[in-house]
């Protein structure tokens, strides 16, 4: 008995053992030479079109990581491979190595500049309602969202939207974190929500998609900046980010970066007009 | 990334509002459970075999389907067909409708396993069918599922986590979005654990308890 | 408007994942039941202890809390698994605690006569076990490992919240593609219940050939 208990044990910690050895291990030295190696970077993406987009065939596209893919084969890296994540995970994921790089439209704002490296900016966007047609509730802001105490407003988990309905006011239990665009819709279309708030181009997308006249749109919410993303790396990563920025900067200047993203309806003059400086500066 | 002390205390009474709501859950649902699973039960037993057979189906469908997808379904499908249900309310249904199928099944081989001779005795004896169920089947049938029933009432507040999926902000949920607003993860999730795992020893005691009160159901 | 066939394809892709995931879960959370629960019935107290705590805490603890620790807290140990690996760890090492107690609960069903009587044969702890009372102790934990298996395929499903592109994963994306979501729900609803049906019958299966020669030991 003791030898072959023994040796289940063995067997069980065995198997155990044969998976940690399969993890990767995670360096910050040489991120650029480690991604080069391996072929590809891990993005996280957000599947929120025209951001982030998957395809039936389980092809990732989208202004954010066609532009990524660019600059990265520019700096020898042959592909990004993507994983759909929630925006609340994106930072807590990059932080514990889950990916390289968030390519997903989140917008830079002060505190998330704290926590991440940030490019030079690449999608500019102002932000948007969806609410059920006539705007029953009158709503125009975070704010009037936040004075009526009735209004329920859906957004992503850990989005730019939500941060921002939580800093008008709105209360923990009106704000309902929306786990993705469709249930976003469905939930306003239900009526379980009275308000759903994306950037105007996902807002766009989602309710020419839905193609129902009971969903209007407001855009642009008063009062509400516009707002840039960035490919944002771990701290600690800048080098790559600097050399991300660098091939970036050639991308603008040549045109190629208008053509990779205004056909999503993206402005590259908006992106082009400002800098991570001013962006993670504002308030 | 360092262990906050601060941070956890700071953290703390969100998260115990996500605490009332897992709790809430679980409760509710029991109830649910405890009454769907009945009338799935007596159906399967006592209602003519067409139907019997159809709830028998039902039940093993409910079975082998993640409880996930059943509450997507309950919380984006339903509308669909008028029945729009609050957050909670679906998943107090959907925690109640799936395990229901779980106590339909003790219920029965609680039941069956009391003796033929009780069934045959109470007849001879002249009494009713409502006499023989409360006299005689029941508080032979019951004290052996007891034990049965509380290990899946543990089961089913360990799968209260779900609830968040469908917007309920319960323990996990809240748990999330602290994380998303702070970017820290590890104190929030490692709370979560530890909320769950004190409930589950003090319920696994409690467990042992009704185990040698009450002779234990045979395991199906 | 919808191009169907490529979306079923991103279903059954999503399929496969489950499938994998149940198997090898299934495999980990095999080996470590034999482990744990032959650990609770070993000689030895240390043993006996470690593999009670095991048990309890993953018994105790949601899978979908396992999961997340798994998922966003280890990496901060310096450990970083990928999703699938995140995944069939959590799985495994959850069901396993279930499966340990049904193992602990078949080896001390087996008679006190079968081990007496091993004793007066001669032969040791390990023969014992491997010869006498694991050959009948295994019929009795294969209903409730098919269970166990089948909890496990269920619990797949939240792997989706970690974003392995499982089978409840692809359907969200087929959803987020066409705005259909009664379609892709109902459909692997139906996906999930035919593997759970596969699984049983597979057990069914293995049961009859374990029992095999042990007609009139044990009914």
């Amino acid at each position: 008995m003791k030898i072959r208990h023994f040796m289940a044990m063995a067997a069980g910690a065995g198997a155990l053992a044969a998976f940690v050895a399969a993890a990767p291990a995670s360096a910050d030295d040489g991120k650029l030479e480690e991604l080069k190696a391996q072929g590809f970077a891990r993005v996280a993406i957000a599947n929120e079109p025209p951001f982030t987009a998957v395809a039936a065939d389980g092809k990732v596209s989208g202004a954010a990581p066609d532009v990524a893919r660019e600059v990265f084969k520019r700096l020898g890296v042959e592909d990004i491979v993507a994983s759909i994540s929630e925006y609340g995970a994106m930072i807590p994921g990059l932080q514990a190595g889950r990916h390289d790089v968030i390519t997903a439209g989140l917008f830079m704002k002060p505190e998330r500049c704290a926590a991440v490296a940030y490019s030079e900016p690449i999608l500019c966007d102002a932000e948007a309602f969806a609410l059920k047609q006539g705007n029953p509730l009158g709503l125009k802001s975070y704010k009037d969202v936040a004075d009526n105490p009735d209004a329920r407003i859906g957004a992503p988990g850990g989005g730019t939207e939500e941060k921002l309905a939580l800093e008008a006011g709105v209360p923990r239990d009106r704000v309902i974190v929306v786990p993705d665009g469709q249930s976003g819709l469905k939930m306003l279309q239900d009526g379980r929500i009275d308000v759903y708030s994306l950037p105007v181009l996902s807002i766009n997308d989602l309710v020419s998609k839905a193609n129902d006249p009971s969903i209007e749109v407001v855009a642009p919410v008063e009062g509400a900046p516009v707002y840039c993303d960035g490919a944002a790396f771990k701290k600690g990563n800048e080098a790559l980010r600097d050399a991300f920025d660098v091939e970036l900067a050639k991308l603008k200047e040549s045109g190629e970066f208008a053509k990779l993203i205004e056909p999503y309806g993206f402005s590259s003059a908006a992106a082009m007009s400002t800098t991570r400086e001013k962006l993670c500066a504002a308030q | 990334m360092e262990w906050d002390w601060n941070f956890v205390w700071e953290i703390m009474p969100t998260l115990i509002e996500g605490l009332k709501i897992t709790l809430i859950a679980t409760l509710f649902g029991a109830a649910v459970a405890a009454v769907v699973g009945l009338v799935f039960a007596i159906l399967r037993m006592t209602a003519p075999r067409p139907i019997a057979r159809a709830v028998g189906f039902t039940v093993e469908f409910i079975r082998g389907t993640p409880l996930l997808v059943q509450l997507y379904f309950i919380f984006f499908v339903l509308p669909d067909i008028g029945i729009r249900l609050p957050a909670l309310l679906a998943g107090i249904i959907g925690l109640g409708v799936h395990y229901g199928t779980y106590a339909a099944e003790v219920y029965r081989s609680g039941i069956e396993n009391v003796p033929r001779g009780q069934w045959e005795a109470a007849k001879a004896t002249n009494l009713s069918a409502r006499q023989t169920w409360i006299h005689v089947i029941l508080p032979q049938a019951i004290p052996p599922m007891i034990p049965a029933l509380a290990n899946y009432l543990i089961a089913m507040f360990k799968e209260t986590p779900l609830l968040s999926a469908i917007t309920v902000l319960e323990l996990m949920n809240q748990a999330k979005s602290v994380a998303n607003s702070s970017y820290r993860y590890i104190e929030p999730m490692t709370l979560v654990g530890v909320f769950f795992l004190v409930m589950s020893l003090i319920s696994v005691v409690f467990l042992r308890w009704l185990e040698e009160r009450y002779a234990r159901v045979e395991e199906h | 408007m919808t191009d169907w066939s490529g979306y079923i394809g991103l279903i059954l892709q999503g399929a496969l994942v489950t499938v994998q995931l149940t198997l090898m879960g299934s495999a980990l959370a095999v080996v470590v039941a034999f482990a744990a629960g032959l650990g609770r019935v070993s000689r030895y107290m240390a043993v006996r202890a470690a593999a009670t705590a095991y048990i309890e805490f993953f018994r105790g603890t949601s899978i979908f809390v396992q999961l997340f620790w798994v998922y966003f807290v280890l990496p901060f140990a310096g450990l970083t698994l990928s999703p699938l690996q995140a995944g069939v760890l959590a799985l495994g090492l959850n069901v396993g605690a279930y499966g340990a107690e049904v193992v602990r609960g078949a080896v001390r069903a087996i008679g006190r006569e079968q081990r007496e009587a091993c004793i007066a044969l001669n032969l040791t702890r390990a023969q014992a076990m491997r010869h006498v009372i694991l050959p009948q102790a295994l019929p009795l934990m294969l209903p409730t490992f098919g269970n166990n298996a089948i909890e496990l395929l269920k619990a797949t499903a939240i792997v989706s919240l970690i974003s392995l592109s499982d089978m409840t994963f692809q359907a969200q994306v087929v959803r987020a593609q066409t705005g259909s979501t009664l379609i892709p729900f109902a459909t692997i609803l139906v996906l999930y219940f035919l593997m759970a049906l596969a699984i049983s019958g597979a057990m069914r299966w293995l049961e009859r050939r374990v029992t095999r020669g042990l007609d009139g030991v044990r009914t």
